[in-house]
């Protein structure tokens, strides 16, 4: 990666491997129902070019899939002694930084396809809502651990507003 | 006199359970333990630390319902002014109807006034601000003076005309709390009261020997001491030249053309530039006429209002970022304005002039007020940064003007092409740090920083630095802001505060 998103240690922690097969799932599955909103009703009309639409389709399709993987790698998190990293991003990239002393809520939660692949996201909650980071992906072991450091470390370094 | 006040027993995070100590004599109420009407008790002189109970002004009832007295007055005043009483009598039933709907909602204000008057009471004292509603059902809110975080008082006109005032408390969130009405003078006590209470128990609740300390009974009259007065001509300096002119031009000219040339009239039209152009001029110079921002020894005040005159507190240590803010058509007045974010104050009744600590003023009057709550901060001896010349292929407009800078208290940026925005983020009040990278900028090394603060209409953003930089700043402010957080000893106004009363798993100061 380059130096501009370097870790503050050593290096990223990246996210559990399911989420790659999670999102290629949903990758699969959003975009054949969104493709079929679009093609079918160009098919039914007798659209001349609808041909030409449904291979513009796959290919766009294609790509969605090929690209997941890189975009999988770009995320990645990291934890200091005093604050919580996060990066994520292929074409527009971030790098936000939470201290733990900023923290007022921290939430574990799964969605009902999360569940099936046994992962779940933590959300680190602060009194500004643009500062409000989600880490997802993770095993949920994992996201529980988290949270508990998170919590103990955030008692430690309180700091109010 | 003052009373000492009763052991540890009684102290903050206790509920209603009351202090065992019963003075005798007939003149004190017994305290609340049971559940029990307690018997009322005219309220006593004027003496600042017994247990007295008092009631809002009897005159309540009225000053609620001046909006239906306003509207029968405007209805049926020219009417009757006009023809005389005897038009009365021609009036046609659907009117009568009116005109008893309408008293027939006075009279209710004023029973529900009378009402109010005879079962609310308040007691303020050095324990517990507790208010009590006992009409149909019983309703008694206690607010711990910790948790206030700001104490309003408006003025609408019938109420000026009266002499009351009502009083608006704040604990951010819900549980708010409104007294009305209460005499002019006995609000405006009332308010020093609980904002001075405050401050004391946040500095030291507990004495030394355990004991609550005696405190000096408070000052009648705090001195106050004006920092700011915006001047009608400045208000209307203000209003007129600036981004609204050419709306105005705009409007007036639709007006003239449509008033000229009949046939282009559309009621529609008509109510859009009214209302739009209207109620713009209404909302700056009503609520914006008479400002001034005062410092009194617990914090500031911002009085403004024409009609309705409201007065808020306003605490340094709550201030998270300033902005300061000049449109392309005020450079020509030299006028400023300028927006905090404040907690508890980001979700304002008045919508766009809450935040607003100062609606019209000079560089001078900007200094002053910078002054006033966050005293050591000169704007002019930050050294600035621009940006690398490159950046100009994506911002070309503001290239010039976008400089940033960085002193041991704030991060300060400057932004805009035609107008002029100061961001101003002391490194306490920096919540996260964010950098983010679009495809463009990578073309060009640049980044973009951003410092979240709280919510508000204050946001500090850092564009198009060159990339380096912009991770050696995101780098060092993480630093800066870690130790303004963790340095005792700092500056008041740059004081920890407990976080707001979000649901919290992370318990903490």
């Amino acid at each position: 990666m380059e130096e501009l998103f370097r870790p503050p240690n050593a290096q990223w922690h990246p996210l559990s491997p399911s989420y790659l097969t999670l999102k290629l799932l949903m990758i699969g599955i959003n975009w054949a129902i969104i493709g079929a909103i679009i093609i079918v009703p160009l098919v039914l009309l007798d659209f001349t070019w609808w041909w030409a639409a449904l291979i513009a389709f796959l290919v766009f399709w294609a790509w969605r899939f090929l690209r997941a993987p890189r975009v999988f790698r770009r995320w990645g998190y990291a934890e200091t002694d005093d604050d919580i990293y996060l990066t994520r991003g292929l074409l527009w990239r971030e790098l936000t930084c939470v201290p733990y002393g900023r923290m007022q809520l921290v939430n574990v939660s799964s969605g009902p396809i999360e569940r099936q692949f046994g992962l779940a996201s933590v959300e680190l909650v602060t009194s500004s809502t643009s500062g409000t980071i989600t880490i997802p992906g993770l095993a949920r072991p994992d996201a529980i651990a988290m949270r508990d450091r998170l919590i103990e470390r955030g008692e430690l370094l309180q700091a109010g507003i | 006199m003052v009373r000492r006040t009763a052991p540890a027993v009684a102290r903050p995070g206790h509920t209603e359970e009351q202090h065992p100590e019963q003075t005798p004599g007939p003149q004190f109420i017994a305290p609340v333990a049971q559940e029990t009407p307690q018997p009322e008790v005219a309220p006593q002189p004027e003496v600042s630390l017994r247990k007295e109970v008092e009631h809002p002004h009897p005159l309540t009832g009225i000053a609620r319902s001046w909006i239906a007295l306003f509207g029968l007055v405007l209805v049926f005043g020219r009417d009757i002014a006009e023809r005389g009483l005897s038009s009365l009598a021609e009036m046609n039933p659907f009117l009568w109807v009116i005109l008893g709907l309408v008293l027939a909602v006075i009279v209710f204000n004023l029973v529900w006034g009378l009402i109010e008057w005879r079962t609310t009471t308040f007691v303020a004292d050095d324990e517990e601000f507790r208010i009590e509603r006992d009409f149909l059902s019983r309703d008694s809110s206690r607010i711990a003076y910790t948790k206030i975080q700001s104490v309003d008082i408006e003025r609408s006109l019938p109420a000026r005309l009266l002499g009351l005032s009502s009083v608006t408390i704040d604990v951010g969130g819900a549980g708010g709390k409104k007294l009305e009405f209460l005499a002019k003078q006995r609000a405006e006590a009332l308010r020093d009261q609980l904002l001075a209470r405050m401050k004391r128990q946040a500095d030291s609740p507990i004495g030394a020997d355990g004991e609550p300390m005696e405190l000096a009974p408070l000052p009648e009259a705090p001195p106050v001491h004006t920092v700011v007065a915006v001047k009608p001509i400045t208000l209307f300096k203000g209003v007129f030249v600036s981004s609204f002119l050419p709306w105005l031009v705009a409007g007036l000219a639709v007006l003239g053309v449509m008033l000229t040339r009949g046939e282009v009239f559309t009621f529609a039209a008509l109510g859009g530039v009214v209302f739009g152009i209207g109620g713009y001029l209404w909302t700056q110079i009503v609520n914006n006429w008479n400002f001034h921002l005062d410092k009194v020894p617990d914090g500031l005040h911002m009085t403004r209002g024409l009609f309705t005159t409201t007065s808020q507190s306003l605490k340094a240590d709550r201030i998270q970022a300033v902005s300061i803010h000049q449109d392309y058509l005020q450079r020509l007045t030299g006028l400023y304005r300028m927006r905090v974010t404040v907690l508890g104050l980001s979700g304002g009744e008045s919508g766009q002039t809450s935040g607003m600590v100062l609606p019209y003023g000079t560089l001078d009057d900007v200094t002053r007020v910078l002054a006033a709550f966050w005293p050591g901060i000169d704007l002019d001896a930050i050294e600035l940064h621009g940006q690398p010349v490159r950046a100009r292929w994506l911002t070309p407009l503001g290239f010039r003007r976008h400089q940033w800078g960085v002193d041991d208290q704030t991060v300060v940026a400057h932004h805009g092409w035609l107008d002029h925005t100061i961001t101003l983020v002391p490194h306490r009040r920096m919540q996260s740090i964010e950098i983010t990278q679009g495809p463009w900028q990578r073309r060009l090394n640049v980044a973009r920083v951003f410092l979240h603060t709280t919510d508000g209409p204050v946001s500090m953003d850092l564009y198009h630095l060159d990339a380096t930089e912009a991770r050696q700043f995101f780098d060092e402010q993480r630093r800066r802001a870690r130790i303004a957080r963790t340095t005792p000893g700092e500056p008041g106004y740059l004081s920890a505060l407990p976080a707001p009363a979000v649901e919290r798993l992370i318990p903490g100061s």
